[in-house]
């Protein structure tokens, strides 16, 4: 492979003249960059510019620059930080983030650990593939897996409760037990699917290390701690900062397909409340709003998760 | 051999731009390109078997193309938003005036001075020309005569239980309650488990059938009582329907699955209620009434009266100026030659032949006239015809269609057709999303209303005042009411 070129010695050089040189020398890695460059500006940077109908009457006819501005600018924001419902609907989002932000990290982090612990290699493989499943199903089926194991009436686990002489639980139709259904059914399609990677990191730890611990006389829970935990915190990191950067994300198809008139109160969130007022009345500024005062809100978290990772030497950047 | 094989690729070359040039001389029909949303089932995967496609496509010249779409809404929004708007859209009145107030749809006023117009109105009556139609002075929608009956909620009783066990249907709230105590406490399916329930529905709207008789139905309905608007959550008699749905909530006698249409059509189904309250067309059409003799064959569920409070019988709701409120709208950018062509469509559609074909399919194969002079549907071939009112687009005239199309479920089209509805005019009101936040308000209210009848609120006359207060204060129910209240007397539904 060839060295990366030593640029310590041009530093009387100005940036500009730094660049040509290191142009003319990898030229062809630059060629290289053009397909990715024109991607994300077709792509991610170029659409950016349709962020400012938020703060215009957007009319499909007359498109994003013909569309007037609104007075105030603010006006879509005043509707939804006026909305009555604001309050609920903020709070059920990051609540219900969080909520899966711990069940998605830690679960899989131990369900990975466990794998890779176990010493049968056909039955850690055969136990990861199943795991991996629940992955696949849509929240459609997930709804309906969810109705079959704790509906009221005839549901498995409260048909269970009855038996035993237990009071039933309405898990679906009551704004106590709702949160946890979400909570629950978004840990139980993610755990193996999130595991993945951990598991990729865990196999990437150099052996010797644990063969250097068995000699040293430390035991299997010590070799967990001592090795594993350390070798896999980056990933668990850069994880945990991507995912913070969706905490205003709750998961709009699993929430619009489970959640019932019974409990909007505990299941309403900012994306399905924008659907409702947005997309679903042709109110796309509205939905823009939003969108980009998430992405704000989304944004800065990242920059503060990153700066917090620095303090442990995890820092993406 | 090179020669011939020049001679060859020069031969090919010329019959494939003979062939191009025969396409272009063929004369390609007009086609007109319209969405719904209905998710009617049995819509024929190719064109060719659609006939009612090809029959219009063979009396008028124009090919219509049909695309039910799956999360209606968001794919039509998602095809406008992008600039891909189809010729003919199936909306509802609301979202006609949002499209209408950003131009993207046509004013179809012109229509009123083609011959087209007359034979609209003689086919399907001149009270299908109502204010909702409008945006302004532009007519917007395409008029379509009420259905009524398809969406009534109906109350059902197990006919096979009550001649079985003796029990008498019920006829007042009181009655109701006892028949559905004795329901869930005797085991009448005989499993040896009580699993059997008293009562389900169809969410808030199904619970009409017990709240109906109060004068009073569970959301936010706007109502006119001795001329002057009002609303549901106004009414009297509010907190005593409160308090009856209550009682049977709590005591169980309700299907805990009946917020969640699947749940509650599946407790019925498979036989383990005593009084159903859900739209005819969901359980008395002959494909339902086969899903549920599978699962419990002894099973029949036959409609009884309304129940009376005082207020006189009444077991559903029903919008004032139509039931089911989508109409068709159509590309502001249609062309001449494509308005032209809808407008041959619907004359068609207006004809005896063409409303038959929308209504019943094709005589001969679909329907027939019996040795009476009546026209009957022809059983084998009726389930091809399962999807035909997606190409109703002037609505039908109930009465006439569905005893035609559902001679099976004939008690339960006479039976809803028969009672007047708790009617409430919400759809006969545009409020624009920049003056009042709509949506929010229903959803309080909705959620509200459950937690009162579930015991999550506490229910009494200072509680529900307090409710009333929240709405007037937080959810300015006050301006929403103002402008309701305005546009009802403006269209002289109402009185000042």
């Amino acid at each position: 492979m060839t060295k990366a070129p030593v640029i310590s010695h041009l530093g009387h050089l100005s940036r500009w003249e730094r660049f040509r040189r290191a142009f003319i020398r990898w030229w062809p890695m630059y060629l290289m960059l053009i397909p990715g460059i024109i991607y994300f500006a077709t792509f991610k940077y170029a659409p950016m510019s349709g962020l400012v109908i938020a703060f215009k009457k957007f009319n499909v006819k007359k498109g994003i620059w013909g569309s007037p501005w609104v007075e105030p600018w603010y006006k879509y924001y005043k509707q939804f930080f006026g909305s009555p419902a604001n309050t609920r609907i903020i709070g059920n989002t990051i609540r219900l983030s969080l909520w899966k932000l711990a069940m998605g990290m830690f679960p899989s982090l131990i369900f990975a650990i466990a794998v890779a612990e176990c010493k049968r290699r056909w039955f850690a493989r055969i136990v990861q593939t199943i795991s991996y499943l629940p992955h696949f199903f849509s929240w459609a089926v997930v709804y309906g897996i969810c109705l079959a194991m704790l509906n009221q009436r005839n549901g498995v686990v409260n048909s269970v409760i009855r038996k035993l002489g237990g009071e039933i639980i309405p898990f679906m139709t009551s704004n106590k037990y709702f949160p946890g259904v979400l909570v629950g059914s978004d840990l139980w399609k993610g755990l193996g699917w999130g595991a993945i990677v951990y598991l990729a990191a865990i196999m990437n730890i150099d052996t010797s290390l644990y063969e250097a611990a068995t000699v040293d006389g430390c035991g299997r829970f010590g070799q967990i701690w001592h090795i594993t935990l350390p070798g896999i915190r980056k990933v668990f990191v850069v994880l945990l900062i991507t995912k913070v950067g969706n905490i205003l994300d709750a998961g709009f198809n699993q929430v619009y397909i489970m959640m019932t008139d019974e409990v909007r109160m505990s299941g309403e969130i900012i994306d399905t409340w924008v659907y409702t007022q947005g997309i679903g009345k042709l109110n796309f500024s509205l939905g823009t709003a939003v969108g980009l005062f998430k992405s704000i809100i989304s944004c800065g978290l990242v920059f503060f998760t990153n700066a917090l990772a620095r303090k442990w030497d995890s820092a993406l950047w | 051999m090179k020669r011939i094989v020049s001679l060859l690729l020069m031969l090919a070359m010329m019959l494939s731009i003979a062939s191009v040039a025969s396409f272009a001389v063929a004369e390609e029909p007009i086609t007109l390109y319209c969405v719904t949303g209905k998710h009617a089932g049995g819509i024929p995967a190719s064109r060719d078997d659609d006939f009612v496609y090809t029959t219009i496509l063979d009396r008028t010249g124009v090919a219509v193309i049909l695309d039910d779409l799956q999360d209606y809404y968001t794919a039509l929004g998602n095809r406008i938003s992008s600039g891909d708007i189809p010729d003919l859209m199936y909306v509802s009145p609301d979202y006609a005036q949002q499209l209408a107030s950003q131009g993207l749809i046509r004013d179809l006023s012109d229509m009123k001075e083609t011959e087209t117009w007359q034979h609209i109105m003689a086919t399907y009556g001149e009270d299908t020309d109502i204010p909702s139609n409008y945006y302004g002075d532009e007519m917007i929608c395409i008029p379509a005569a009420m259905a009524l009956g398809d969406y009534y909620y109906e109350i059902y009783t197990r006919a096979d239980w009550n001649e079985k066990y003796g029990l008498k249907n019920p006829t007042t709230i009181d009655e109701l309650y006892d028949y559905c105590v004795w329901i869930r406490d005797n085991d009448p399916d005989g499993n040896g488990i009580a699993d059997t329930i008293g009562f389900t529905c169809w969410g808030l709207t199904g619970l009409c059938a017990i709240t109906a008789p109060y004068d009073v139905a569970f959301g936010n309905y706007l109502l006119i009582r001795d001329g002057k608007v009002t609303n549901t959550l106004l009414q009297p008699r509010m907190l005593e329907a409160l308090e009856t749905v209550k009682k049977f909530y709590t005591e169980g006698l309700i299907d805990p699955g009946m917020f969640v249409n699947s749940e509650s059509k599946a407790t019925t189904f498979s036989g383990k209620v005593g009084v159903v309250a859900m739209p005819w067309s969901n359980l008395d059409k002959a494909k339902y009434t086969e899903q549920y003799k599978e699962v419990t064959p002894e099973a029949v569920y036959l409609p009884i009266e309304a129940f009376d409070a005082g207020e006189g019988p009444r077991y559903t709701l029903a919008a004032h100026d139509v039931y089911v409120g989508d109409k068709m709208v159509v590309n502001a950018d249609i062309s001449d030659e494509k308005y032209e062509a809808l407008l041959k469509v619907l004359d068609y559609m207006t004809t005896e032949e063409g409303e038959m074909l929308v209504y019943m399919g094709l005589e001969g194969r679909h329907w027939k006239v019996d040795e009476n002079g009546e026209k009957v549907m022809i059983k084998e071939n009726s389930a091809e015809t399962n999807y035909t009112h997606e190409y109703q687009w002037m609505g039908r005239n109930d009465a006439r269609y569905l005893g035609l199309k559902f001679p099976e479920a004939a008690a339960s089209v006479e039976w809803g057709l028969r009672y007047n509805p708790l009617e409430y005019f919400n759809s006969s009101v545009v409020i624009d999303p920049d003056d009042y936040d709509l949506p929010t308000m229903e959803d309080y209210v909705k959620t509200q209303l459950i937690a009162f009848f579930k015991g999550e609120r506490e229910l009494s006359a200072e509680e529900y005042q307090k409710f009333l207060d929240e709405l007037y204060n937080i959810y300015d129910f006050q301006t929403y009411m103002d402008i309701a209240t305005k546009q009802l007397v403006d269209q002289g539904l109402a009185n000042e």
